[in-house]
């Protein structure tokens, strides 16, 4: 173990009900049950600075020239329509010109230009960002979202789940890897900029809680078999999971999802579309102390018409992460909430006017951008650059690993760590990162605040 | 010679701790690694996953201490000196590590002897093995009797046999492991507890050597036991064993337990309501057999067991396994076929591993496709895991702490797919899969697990080579996996369990039954629906869930039908079914998109990539690997909030076009209750209940419609539903 976990104490919050089971099953005059106990009432780790992480993920990638990297200098057939970058409130950082209202609060946030990895294609790119592995092994990893729902389970005690995705979650691969689907996030599906939010399970505007109630009775006292089998070990579970779930629906969590109680200006300060209102929910989430959500915005693969179809996307982004960003400023939680956006890859720099493309771009992975705020990330930085072109990463490569064990790091998480394997083996949280201590490699210290 | 009654001492402990009184130390034996140092290193856990085990250590020893060899290399030869001073031994760094309180495991006391112990061995020159004469031979567990007390504690003897005939008691330094805690529970050292009635076994290693013992805890009954005359030899084993036990088996369930069991079983479908009326009304005495006989040559027989193919096969289109659509498309269809035809198991088997051409038009290729990385090795490993149960897999990191499966066999059997390549065509995703047979394979034959020795001729594809070792008859494995894989699909846990982790340390619950089971396999064909009728017609896999007072303990025995929660496809399918709403399933990516036709269940999705959030939530497989476990049927806190509250469930039940039909058509509120309770629960509701739903729709919710979708909600969100039982 790293000599992080001594100082975190890590060893002492992160011993998950799977390793109790393990221990119990596999060691042999280890823990006893009373060192156990011990073990997990200890306090939540105080030197973490971030407790929620907001993964605002651009789904299909979007090309970071138009967006936190122009490049005016290279001509039309990089550029495009977008001649004109602009200043941001930080000298010497500038944002592409559809982004206005993100370039006013450039000091909150810092600009990553040097993002790269080798994967192509969105399924193995997906893959690299989110779980920051290489794609390829013998084992499927979690992705991001799960580890912190896996390392914070006894930390976090809300009655929402721990890792949330508005609205629908990843459909590339098996984002829970080898930890189980219990893992997986909890999408909220529905559409949250309409008059009838639903969440599935949790916010149901077709029964009443009268309703609820009747069928509640009429369940128990139909519930025969369970009667028979009360002893059962699988029933008393069943029983307990019941009365929680109807804690949920009949009580507080459902007021989480309540974005009607969202007054007109902050609503449309985040703008009334999709994206604007999953940013104004996932807000709401990390306010009642959910540790990972992640808004998944989609519709970025643009390989055709490009540009018509950013002049429709950047405005509702900038919108959205803008007042997202200010928000959380606004209400003292940015300071422990990580912010991070940005897609599987970037897209081509050049583009490909000719049919039957017609001005779009493809996908691009040698080099894109992603912007972190929050939980401990200075703001008004820039980490790595790229060439006059946008094509190749000049300064300083931040691999999705690095990225990800910075913010494992910044919850606290020690990014060397280990997860559960899924048949008793040995797996590490992030294998392919090298915990290196030379500047410009490895965990993103230079935007990073120190305990 | 002041230093003379020191080392005497020092000698006098070394050996004492390793070797037991009945065999005093040789005199002027020098301690050698081998002997003294090595076991204590696993021992106290030096060459942990956390700690000298761990890839990011810099003193790196061998997990399990599966390399002696290795690690002797590491602390002695390779690094020049740096843990071992020959010159001042006491100042090795090895010896003043543990002198500084490393590791923390140890107290003081047994820290300053561990230390002295490995200053002594480095003095006498830090020797390898001294006695080579001492070879291993085997590790052997023993108990005076192996028919244990329930709730006494025993202590486990472990000796190290060597080839000279001679004997060590190495008991304090083995790992101790129980098959089944409830059974038998490892307290701390050799010492272990005696808990439920039960059969198991413990199995121990040392120094990377393995032995299982197998141990019986008995209990005492007075309760009457069937009679093991039975017709069905499945019962006769099984019964005899719980006889043996003291534990008595269950009841056979009711008939309406069997017809729902039945379907879900074999179809993953709950009965029609006029399959139950029927089945009820029957007083055909063979009426449960001639069931069984109709569903295993159902089409809906056929999807079911293509799922359970497709979960083992990886078929998914896109990541990990990468097929594409139109590749599952034509997998699927092979495996349809296949289990339509009930094509025996061999040439199943081999019809997979042994196939050429395009993905499109040779279905089975896809078989060595469905790999993110197609590596020889990974693909013997993949093979292992479906086919022959073992988990090679853990060896390409590390050695397996279970058991002792040679890494270079397994490597070996990669020898057998180097041939394999790939190329595509100017079809969109088209890709050829053919062997190479004029390549040069450095190795030229193959020792198998069994032990046999395979040749791999030049010029002939060597596929061929290893589906002959593999179905043949007298392979230890190939039968034995699928018979078991049979069992517990049909009664929730194997004979062998987990069903593909067969190893020596993890021996049947009950062999005679395995083997009984093998035996009908090749005695008739590699027929597996012959295997399906004889298990599903046998008073084992008819009793109730319902435990009595002796065998409620029982999880392992089939003494009663276990409790297990209906899969993610069967639940879904069974609200649509009632609720005459069907989903709608496709998938986006990868391209071509994918769109199932309306009406299409769950339980037929052939593609892994065609999901939704519930099969998800519900623990559906994510075909990323082949092991049964990946399908998940825990219960968890948000199904049951989603099965209670989702408009998924809830909006289907007051919509139901079924429910509203029913509802107009039995306008007698008892006839209502009775279709409502056939349809969901299989059954007609008992006196009791009837009175309490009727009640209900009569002064609780008196709008017809919504009443009984209240009523269906109800009895959907009951135990009796959400478990196969």
């Amino acid at each position: 173990m790293s000599n992080l976990n001594d100082k975190t104490g890590l060893t002492a919050t992160t011993i998950g009900r799977r390793d109790f089971l393990r221990m119990g099953a596999f060691t042999i005059g280890g823990l006893a049950l009373g060192n156990f106990l011990s073990l997990r009432a200890a306090q939540p780790n105080k030197l973490a600075l971030a407790k929620s992480v907001i993964y605002i993920y651009l789904d299909g990638g979007p090309c970071h020239i138009d967006t936190f990297d122009p490049k005016p200098k290279a001509g039309k057939d990089y550029c495009g329509p977008y001649k004109t970058p602009i200043n941001t409130n930080v000298d010497g950082i500038q944002i592409g010109e559809k982004l206005t209202r993100l370039a006013k609060i450039a000091d909150k946030y810092s600009i990553i230009r040097s993002m790269t990895h080798n994967y192509f294609g969105h399924e193995t790119a997906s893959y690299a960002v989110q779980t920051g592995t290489h794609p390829g092994g013998q084992l499927v990893y979690p992705s991001m979202g799960a580890v912190v729902a896996y390392k914070k389970q006894q930390e976090y005690t809300g009655s929402l789940p721990p890792y949330i995705s508005v609205t629908s979650s990843n459909s590339r691969f098996n984002e829970a890897g080898f930890l189980g689907p219990q893992y997986k996030s909890f999408a909220t599906g529905g559409e949250p900029e309409k008059d009838n939010f639903i969440v599935e399970g949790i916010v149901n505007n077709n029964i009443t809680d009268q309703q609820i109630n009747n069928r509640r009775e009429l369940l128990h006292s139909l519930d025969t078999f369970e009667q028979e089998l009360a002893q059962d070990a699988e029933i008393k579970k069943m029983d307990s999971f019941r009365d929680k779930a109807y804690s949920l629906i009949l009580g507080d969590a459902k007021k989480a999802f309540d974005i009607h109680a969202e007054d007109d200006k902050t609503r449309t300060r985040y703008g009334r579309t999709r994206f604007g209102q999953s940013c104004l929910l996932a807000r709401r989430m990390v306010e009642r102390g959910v540790p990972f959500v992640t808004v998944r915005s989609v519709g970025w693969d643009t390989h055709k018409q490009h540009f018509e179809r950013m002049d429709e996307m950047l405005p509702d982004l900038d919108q959205g992460l803008s007042a997202l960003i200010e928000d959380l400023s606004a209400r003292g939680l940015l300071q422990d909430t990580i912010v991070i956006c940005g897609g599987e890859f970037g897209r081509t720099p050049k583009i490909l006017w000719e049919p039957p493309w017609n001005g779009g771009r493809g996908h691009f992975a040698t080099a894109f951008s992603y912007l972190v705020a929050g939980g401990g990330f200075i703001g008004g930085k820039m980490v790595g650059a790229t060439d006059f072109k946008g094509e190749e990463v000049i300064e300083r490569p931040v691999y999705p690993w690095d990225l990800i064990a910075s913010i494992y790091q910044l919850l606290g998480i020690d990014p060397t760590g280990t997860l559960p394997h899924p048949r008793d083996g040995f797996a590490r949280v992030l294998p392919d990162f090298k915990n290196t201590t030379q500047p410009g490699n490895g965990i993103l210290r230079e935007i990073m605040k120190t305990v | 010679m002041k230093w003379l009654p020191v080392l005497l001492l020092s000698l006098i402990v070394v050996f004492m701790t390793v070797r037991s009184q009945e065999e005093p130390a040789e005199k002027g034996v020098k301690p050698d690694f081998v002997n003294d140092i090595y076991p204590q290193v696993e021992k106290n856990g030096c060459n942990s996953a956390n700690c000298h085990g761990s890839q990011g250590s810099r003193l790196k020893l061998s997990l399990f201490a599966a390399f002696p060899a290795k690690d002797y290399d590491v602390l002695v030869k390779n690094p020049g000196g740096r843990y071992v001073n020959f010159v001042e031994p006491e100042k090795s760094l090895l010896v003043r590590k543990i002198k500084e309180g490393h590791p923390a495991a140890l107290d003081v006391i047994q820290r300053e002897q561990l230390a002295r112990e490995l200053e002594l061995w480095i003095r006498n020159g830090a020797a390898y093995n001294n006695r080579p004469e001492l070879n291993f031979k085997e590790l052997r567990l023993s108990l005076p009797d192996t028919i244990l007390k329930q709730g006494a504690k025993y202590r486990i003897k472990a000796e190290a046999v060597f080839n000279n005939g001679s004997k060590t008691d190495v008991s304090a330094y083995c790992h101790f492991e129980s098959q089944d805690n409830e059974v038998i529970s490892c307290l701390s050292g050799n010492e272990i507890k005696a808990g439920h009635a039960g059969y198991t076994a413990v199995w121990a290693r040392f120094a990377y050597h393995f032995a299982t013992i197998r141990l019986m805890v008995p209990q005492n009954t007075d309760a009457k036991f069937p009679d093991t005359q039975t017709q069905n030899p499945i019962d006769a084993v099984v019964n005899a064993q719980l006889k043996r036990l003291g534990i008595p088996p269950s009841e056979r369930c009711s008939d309406e337990i069997f017809v729902r069991r039945t379907y879900l079983n074999l179809t993953g479908l709950l009965p029609l309501s006029g399959a139950v009326r029927a089945f009820l009304e029957s007083k055909d005495a063979r009426k449960r057999s001639e069931l069984i006989e109709t569903l295993l040559n159902s089409d809906n027989f056929v999807d079911f067991q293509v799922l359970k193919w497709g979960d083992l096969l990886r078929c998914k289109a896109e990541y990990p396994s990468n097929l594409w659509p139109n590749a599952v498309q034509a997998y699927a269809r092979w495996m349809k076929e296949a289990v339509r035809s009930n094509k025996p198991y061999d040439r199943f088997a081999r019809e997979l591993l042994v196939s050429s051409g395009s993905n499109f038009r040779s279905p089975t290729v896809n078989f060595y496709r469905a790999f993110q990385v197609r590596d020889p090795k990974i693909i013997s490993e993949s093979a292992g895991l479906i086919f022959l149960g073992t988990r090679y897999e853990c060896a390409r990191c590390h050695a397996n702490p279970k058991t002792n499966l040679i890494r270079n066999s397994q490597n070996e059997m990669g020898a057998f797919f180097t041939q394999l390549r790939y190329k595509s065509t100017n079809e969109w995703k088209e890709e050829i899969v053919y062997p190479e047979t004029d390549v040069k394979g450095s190795v030229k034959q193959v020792t198998m697990p069994d032990g046999a020795i395979v040749n791999m001729p030049a010029g002939e594809d060597w596929r061929q080579a290893y589906a002959d070792w593999l179905t043949s008859k007298n392979n230890p494995l190939f039968a034995k996996v699928i018979v078991n894989r049979i069992w517990y699909w049909l009664n929730g846990r194997g004979i062998v369990n987990e069903p593909d982790d067969f190893r020596d340390t993890n021996p049947p619950v009950n062999p005679e039954l395995l083997s009984y089971l093998e035996n009908e396999l090749i005695s008739h064909n590699f027929d597996l629906k012959h295997i399906f009728r004889i298990i599903l017609n046998s008073e084992t896999w008819q009793r109730s869930s319902i435990p009595n007072r002796w065998n409620q303990n029982d999880h392992a025995l089939f003494s009663h039908f276990i409790l297990r929660r209906l899969t993610a496809e069967e639940m879904i399918d069974a609200v649509c079914e009632v609720s005459g709403i069907s989903e709608s399933y496709s998938s986006n990516v990868p391209e071509p998109f994918t769109f199932m036709p309306d009406g299409f269940r769950a339980g037929q999705l052939y593609d892994g990539t065609v999901s939704t959030s519930f099969l998800e939530m519900f623990g559906r497989p994510s075909r990323d690997v082949s092991y049964e476990k990946d399908r998940n049927n825990q219960l968890t806190s948000k199904q049951v909030l989603h099965w209670l509250n989702s408009s998924q469930v809830i909006d289907k039940l007051n919509r139901s076009p079924n429910l509203k039909e029913i509802s107009d058509k039995f306008s007698d509120k008892e006839k209502l209750v009775d279709e409502v309770y056939l349809r969901i629960l299989s059954r007609f509701p008992s006196v009791q209940e009837k009175e309490k739903a009727k009640t209900y729709l009569e002064v609780k919710n008196t709008d017809k419609y919504k009443g009984t979708a209240d009523l269906a909600w109800a009895l959907f969100n009951t135990a009796e539903f959400m478990y196969n039982h």
